[in-house]
Formats: C-alpha cells, structure tokens, sequence
C-alpha cells in the first residue's frame, strides 16, 4: 500500500495539467499545459485562438495579474483551475450625453 | 556640482579613462576589449541623469547616495571579510593576476552598478506630487512626468548593460582561477544578476511597459495597467494608513456584469477582494465603465461611509437633484453596500470598530452614502483616470473628497 502511495506524487509533479481560460462574456478555452511551462506560452496560444493582440488582453489568476514569468507551478496552480481573461480598460471621460 | 561626480562614475563603471586624465590608460583594459556597443553612449546616460534630476528633484537624492559607493577604494574590503578573500598584495608582479584583477577592478564595479540599480528601483520614482499637481490643472501639459519616466528607463537599461559587460568579464578572468571561480559564481555572481532583473516587487504588477505610461500624456486615455499600477504602489508605500485599492479588474469582474452593476456579489466577492481585506480602514475601487470612462467608489470603515467619485460634471448636474434611487450611481451603490457587509464581517476588527456593519434599511447604522459626491471635475474628455488617482492620493493624504461638506469651496477649476 505504502509503495503505491509513493508512486503518486513524481506522477503529479510532472503531469500536465487543465487549464480553464474564461473570458469576460464566458466563453471557455481548455488547455492542457505541463506544470513548468511558461504561461506567457498559453498566452500567445490564447490570443491566436480568439484572434486578439496578446497586449490588449490580461490574464489573472486568483484576481491577481499572470506576469509573463510565471507557470503553474510558481503559482502553485491545480488540475482545472481556472485563469480569467479581461480585455484592456480605457477611459477618458462618459462619451455621450447619459 | 553633483553631475561631474556623476559623469566620473559613469566612465570609471564603464571602464573608461578619466575624462580630465588623458594620461591615464583605461582601468579596465588588462581585461581586453569590451562589446561597447552593448552600452549606451555614455553621452545619453548622462543625458537621461540630468533630465531625471531636472523633473523629479528627489532624484538628486539617489546620486548623492552612489556616491558613497567608493569606487575609487583598491579593494572591498567588506568582501574580504565576509567571504574571507585573500588580499591581493599590490607589487608589480601581482598587478595582473586574475585574482587581483576580479577582486580590485572588477568587483568593487559590479557591486557599485548592483548598489545603483537597486536604489533606483527602490528610491522614489514618479513623485505622487507631480501627478498630484498636473490633475489639478487638469491635464499634463508639459509632459514632465513622461521625460523624466523615459529617462529613468534609459538609465536604467544603460546600468544593466553595464552590469551584463562586467559579469562578462568577471566571466572572462575567472576560467583562469576554475576553484576561485565556481565559489565566486555561487556567492556573489549570481545573486548579484538576479538583481538586474529589475523585478519591481509590485505584487503580481512587475513590469508596466513604457507605452502604457505614454497614455499619461495629455489627451490620452490611461489604460488599466497604469491604473493599477499606482494603487498599488501608493497604497504599498503607506501601509499604516491602512488604505486598500482593489485592482480595475475587481470592479470589472465582480461589481459589474455585462456592464450593469450585480445584483448580487457574495460569491464572487469570497473569491477575489477576501484576501485583502483583512486589517483595512478604508477601501478604495477604481471603476472602469466599459463605454470608457473611470471614476472611484470609497468605502470607510472609520468614516463610515461609502461615496462614489465621478469627476464628469455633467453626470453630477443631472444626477445630484434626482431621487436616490433614479441616480445613475445608485445600482453600484447597493453593490458596494453589500460589499461593505461582506468585508465587514471578514477583516481584521479594531476594538473601536463596529464588529459589523449592517445597512440594508438600517437608519441607525450611523453611515452616509452619495452615490454622487461633489468632487473636481474634468474640464476636457481625457482626463478621468488622472482624476481617480488624485482621488486615491487625496485619501491618502486624509482630505476629504467631498465638497458638498464644505459649500464655500468653488469646485470649479
């Protein structure tokens, strides 16, 4: 029993994982990316699926901004969680009248 | 004069000849030649220091301090006792060994540019004053906080490149000294380039890039990057004011859905904000509304009240006669309102503090809310999101946004 238990976690470390990308409107993206990798990667892939500039998007995690450094591990992700997507907020002033 | 001082640190990091010395040969020309064209020209780092000095005088402040990196000393002799080097002896015959040359030329070098860079990134950077003063003309007309940003940025690249072409060398003299080198490489090498990184310890913020601070110029839209980029670092540099700003993508994600306020946010809220809530007194929201326009919410445990900042008159004209509940801020109030509730129960509680904070049809829970106070307003169609960090920074300084306190004011500039 004790030589089974062993056997997970090296498994764990090196599986990859599912991720979830929801965007704002809450369409769904799945990837499935090792737990080293880059997340700047899911990025870029991301962008390219939706057909946007990967600088006008942002990424979080936990509400908290997904810097181009980071993977899953650094942000000690697990399988299925979930990154949000928001676009760019700009703003000057109310543009008509309301 | 501070700027000689300056240049002469520059050069001698460099490793170049004294500029008023044309005698002397450069320092560091035992260690061959150097990918000069890695560097700046020394011209433009010197540049970029004085238009730094020249729009933000605190600046001079940090100069001041690398002087004290000595650089002129033989030896860092701090780095021999800690790490228990053998001093070179300073014959003619020792002159160029590799051990002198890492640890006389080359080390004092790398720790000086290490010292600067990090002061940089440490000392203040973009005064909360300079901004403070350009949105009370509301708009940035000279574009003083922009050249002083670009410079720092070109002073800052230039110390790197500084850094890489001193680590090259130091690469360079220790394959002579193997059993010195891989030592040195684990000791002082590499923390040392980590340094250069210029990971700003903003939170998760690291590295806003310079076209995002361009949309601080007159006439342009700050984008959230820049917003959330100074609440953080205003709130972060006055912790005992104990004032939280929730990033823009909180109101975007959980105030607001498909651009109307929810109806309901418990358990959107236990997701995000919940972490930062503990042990604060006030928190502040930027709001994004997505037809583009920015304004601010408060909330205030120790004034208890909740207030919504919206610098575009034209709202506040038409809203402020109305009934509450036709007020076009209204619906976010009631958001905020239960927010309110939420943290309440959740952060850090003071013994002066209220344990909770009740305030649906609670006439006696002592709070006020104005979904329409009475601040400065924009004069121009671009200035909004200036007019949300003076919000910030005014509740950091303690004033009190709302005029509809003090009536005498004229609140038009």
């Amino acid at each position: 029993m004790s030589e089974e238990e062993q056997q997970i976690p090296p498994e764990d470390a090196n599986a990859p994982i599912n991720v979830k990308v929801v965007s704002a409107t809450g369409d769904e993206v799945f990837f499935k990316i090792k737990r080293s990798t880059k997340l700047s990667k899911l990025q870029g892939a991301y962008a390219n699926k939706v057909g946007k500039d990967v600088n006008s998007i942002r990424f979080l995690y936990d509400g908290a901004r997904i810097s181009d450094t980071d993977t899953p591990a650094s942000l000690d992700m697990e399988d299925n969680d979930t990154i949000d997507v928001m676009v760019e907020q700009v703003g000057g002033c109310v543009p008509c009248s309301s | 004069m501070l700027f000689p001082h300056i240049k002469i640190f520059i050069m001698d990091l460099l490793g170049l000849a004294h500029p008023c010395d044309s005698s002397c040969e450069s320092k560091l020309t035992a260690l061959g030649t150097y990918p000069l064209c890695m560097v700046e020209p020394v011209e433009t780092v010197l540049k970029a220091i004085q238009g730094i000095t020249e729009y933000i005088p605190a600046m001079q402040e940090l100069f001041t301090c690398t002087l004290e990196v000595n650089i002129d000393k033989e030896l860092d002799y701090q780095a021999t006792l800690q790490w228990g080097w053998s001093l070179p002896k300073k014959d003619e015959t020792q002159n160029h060994t590799s051990t002198y040359l890492f640890n006389v030329l080359l080390y004092p070098r790398i720790r000086a540019a290490s010292h600067c860079l990090r002061l940089i990134e440490t000392a203040v950077d973009i005064s909360s004053k300079a901004l403070h003063s350009a949105a009370d003309k509301h708009n940035i007309q000279t574009t003083k906080v922009l050249v002083a940003f670009q410079q720092m940025l070109v002073l800052k690249r230039s110390l790197q490149c500084i850094l890489k072409m001193l680590f090259s060398a130091g690469r360079f003299i220790l394959t002579e000294i193997p059993d010195f080198a891989k030592e040195i490489s684990k000791l002082i090498i590499d923390p040392l380039r980590t340094l250069t990184a210029f990971d700003i310890d903003f939170g998760r913020i690291k590295e806003v890039k310079l076209k995002d601070f361009l949309l601080l110029d007159r006439e342009k839209y700050i984008n959230d990057e820049v917003m959330n980029y100074f609440c953080v670092k205003w709130t972060r540099r006055q912790p005992t004011k104990r004032v939280i700003a929730l990033t823009t993508f909180f109101s975007a994600k959980v105030l607001f859905e498909h651009g109307n306020p929810r109806g309901e946010v418990y358990d959107r809220l236990s997701e995000d904000s919940l972490k930062y809530c503990k042990a604060a007194k006030v928190f502040f929201v930027p709001i994004h509304e997505p037809s583009g326009h920015w304004y601010s919410a408060l909330i205030d445990y120790e004034g208890q009240k909740i207030e919504i900042f919206d610098s575009w008159g034209a709202t506040y004209e038409k809203n402020s006669g109305r009934d509450v509940k036709d007020q076009k801020h209204a619906p976010l109030m009631l958001v905020l309102m239960w927010a309110a509730e939420l943290w309440s129960s959740i952060r850090g509680v003071e013994p002066t503090d209220k344990p909770t904070v009740l305030l649906g049809d609670n006439k006696d829970s002592g709070w006020t809310f104005d979904p329409h106070a009475l601040v400065a307003f924009q004069d121009n169609c671009f200035d909004c999101g200036i007019h949300v960090l003076d919000h910030l920074d005014r509740i950091l300084r303690g004033e009190n946004l709302n005029w509809k306190d003090k009536p005498s004011m004229d609140h038009r500039h």
